[in-house]
């Protein structure tokens, strides 16, 4: 389970103190598809590098599988990062100078596999999503659809228990979101915990949960049962940005 | 999605992360390298340029020095040289040490000197009156056997106008450069003026012995040894008559030896030998005037301070190379660490990449230093007045300076990886 409990975040803006969020509680349970929403600047973001140990909060304890990730030191945080989570960022956070390959690799050499046996399951994961005939094309090369399915590949390569995506389909045109949402439907499917933050209507219909952040608290929008209803910041007239 | 092999992939905790991160960290400095080959190759480039400047600068300082030690050795002392003691006029059976010396394989030839003080007048045939100023220079008149003399130290290769003596030039004299005007010299004699008008077929007066005895003028020597451009050259046996000596005693020997002949074994057998109660024997670098010492030892350290501001200027230069090469990737150095990959594996992709890129500099500079550079100042010495300057640097050096440049290239790549590696990793991630 990913927990968070009693989380605070607070900006300095010149003299003053910015709290984005506080006292905030967040749970996923195995094998959940969490979106996250909420109006531009809500915190949805940061509250996400939050959970996936990107960020560390100014209070509160975030915790991975039981373990209270706040506490552990800077490698130890690297190496929880590294076996549990997989991440996919808005604008795709790939090494440019690399392959699409060479770019699923790295985490998992980091990992200790053999070369070969990193390779091919790099190579596994990218036929997976699709991008079987791209393995030697650099970013460069790829649309920003498939580029973003890299990042997946990437993401799930080592199949870990959570995947973090922070606007994952914001960059793209409709029919790429469209299979980039597919894919996470897929791996959600397969037990992936995923949280994702997004302003996309169309996310909402793959989530168990939708939360809206809003004010700095997190509110339900639907339930695992009903289809979520659209929250206050996605109806017609929300303002949103980038 | 596509249908795919499922290939497991087992997490390895248990395995040294430590190791796993130099794995990653040569598999990013890989990747980097080869899709940059340009800034690669423009890095290498500068690393080439850095480390010759951290060796040919000081290596030509020392280089002056070998070139004037080379200089003398060739052309005045030969490898080793035998003087008289200071209390006797020349060395005590000249005979019997020339004997010995004949006989020893290791020596390939060498060179009896007669030495005397004299002077040297010139432009006299105008000068009638009582009042009229000779032109005069006092000067050290050598009597040489030529073909002895050419064999050990080729001192006909220093005659610059004119022709080198002849056994039978009896009334010929070569002159060096400092004694006449109308050569620009770094150095005379003091308190004299170098007799103008005077060159090739001049008619000149040495003074030797009480006794003046005109000659010609037959060649002009130029060295970069100030000790030959301040001497008179005539045949041996014409001196030795001018001073009414009957005795054999010759002042100087200088002994040229065999190839691949040790200079400092010689000396001992010469040490063992009757020689050393009669003169005084040594090497060249033993002969050499207490100034030349003095002079390697400024120019060492000149060598030494300016090889110091080369390191330093060259640590910049990676620095800045370094700095800005990691600079421009500090989002993906973000993504990396975000991703899981540990600080020091990134640290060691950039570490890695800077000293391949030392090495590699390192070895072409080494490449081009004594294939091409070092060969080209033997056959081009730089023309310094008082020497002719090479360059002198030896593979131990070479080597050192090279271990020195990668230090120096870890320093600084680890400095400026450091600094990127402590910023928040969001603030890598969203690039602010």
């Amino acid at each position: 389970m990913l927990e968070a409990r009693d989380l605070k975040k607070q900006f300095l803006s010149g003299e003053s103190v910015f709290v984005l969020f506080e006292h905030l509680d967040f749970a996923a349970k195995a094998g959940e598809m969490v979106v996250i929403t909420g109006r531009s600047g809500s915190g949805k973001s940061t509250l996400l590098y939050q959970l996936g140990l990107l960020d560390t909060p100014n209070d509160g304890v975030v915790s991975v599988d039981g373990i209270p990730a706040s506490s552990l030191a800077h490698n130890a945080r690297t190496d929880l990062r590294l076996e549990r989570f997989g991440y996919v960022f808005q604008d795709y956070g790939l090494m440019p100078e690399m392959t699409a390959l060479d770019n699923v690799l790295v985490p998992l050499i980091m990992r200790g596999e053999s070369y070969p046996r990193a390779e091919a399951a790099a190579r596994a994961a990218l036929v997976r999503v699709g991008l079987g005939d791209r393995l030697s094309s650099k970013p460069a090369r790829l649309s920003g659809g498939q580029q973003q399915r890299v990042s997946i590949a990437r993401a799930i390569a080592h199949e870990p228990p959570y995947i973090l995506a922070d606007e994952p389909t914001a960059n793209l045109d409709s029919a790429s979101a469209r299979q980039v949402l597919d894919m996470f439907s897929e791996i959600h499917r397969g037990g992936a915990t995923i949280i994702m933050v997004t302003h996309e209507k169309e996310s909402l219909a793959l989530a168990d949960r939708v939360l809206e952040l809003r004010d700095g608290a997190l509110l339900a929008v639907g339930t695992e049962t009903h289809p979520p209803a659209v929250p206050s910041s996605l109806r017609e007239g929300g303002a949103y940005g980038l | 999605m596509t249908d795919a092999p499922n290939v497991p992939v087992r997490s390895r905790l248990a395995s040294s992360r430590a190791w796993n991160a130099v794995r990653v960290g040569f598999f990013i400095a890989n990747r980097q390298v080869r899709a940059n080959i340009g800034t690669s190759l423009l890095i290498i480039v500068v690393m080439v340029l850095t480390y010759l400047n951290l060796l040919v600068v000081s290596g030509v300082m020392v280089g002056i020095v070998q070139g004037l030690r080379s200089e003398r050795l060739q052309y005045y002392s030969g490898d080793i040289i035998l003087t008289n003691h200071r209390e006797k006029d020349s060395i005590q059976n000249s005979p019997d040490a020339l004997a010995y010396l004949r006989a020893l394989p290791a020596i390939a030839s060498f060179s009896p000197r007669y030495l005397a003080e004299g002077a040297l007048e010139g432009n006299y045939a105008g000068k009638l009156l009582l009042q009229d100023e000779a032109d005069t220079i006092p000067t050290n008149v050598a009597g040489i056997n030529p073909v002895a003399e050419d064999a050990t130290t080729g001192l006909s290769r220093l005659v610059i106008e004119g022709r080198y003596l002849q056994p039978s030039d009896y009334d010929q004299v070569l002159i060096g450069t400092s004694l006449l005007a109308r050569y620009k010299t770094l150095t005379g004699i003091p308190g004299s003026t170098p007799i103008p008008n005077v060159g090739v077929g001049s008619k000149v007066r040495i003074l030797v012995g009480g006794i003046e005895h005109e000659m010609t003028v037959k060649g002009i020597v130029a060295s970069k040894i100030q000790e030959l451009n301040l001497r008179v050259f005539m045949v041996d046996a014409q001196l030795r008559a001018l001073l009414g000596r009957t005795d054999d005693g010759v002042n100087e020997i200088a002994i040229k030896l065999a190839p691949g002949a040790d200079a400092a074994a010689v000396k001992g057998q010469l040490a063992l030998s009757a020689i050393n109660a009669d003169a005084k024997i040594q090497l060249a670098q033993e002969s050499e005037p207490v100034f030349f010492q003095d002079f390697a030892t400024t120019f060492n350290k000149l060598g030494s301070f300016l090889g110091g501001i080369g390191l330093a200027v060259a640590f910049i230069v990676i620095f800045i190379l370094v700095f800005v090469n990691i600079i421009t990737r500090r989002r993906s150095i973000g993504i990396l660490q975000a991703i899981g990959i540990r600080a020091s594996g990134i640290q060691i992709g950039y570490i890695a990449q800077s000293v391949l890129y030392a090495i590699v500099g390192a070895a072409i500079g080494m490449l081009l230093l004594f294939t091409l550079i070092e060969p080209y100042f033997i056959a081009y010495p730089i023309d310094f007045p008082f020497s002719n300057g090479i360059l002198t640097v030896s593979f131990i050096e070479a080597v050192v300076k090279a271990l020195v440049l990668v230090v120096a290239i870890i320093l600084a790549s680890f400095i400026p990886a450091r600094l990127i590696l402590r910023q928040e990793i969001v603030d890598a991630v969203l690039g602010r």
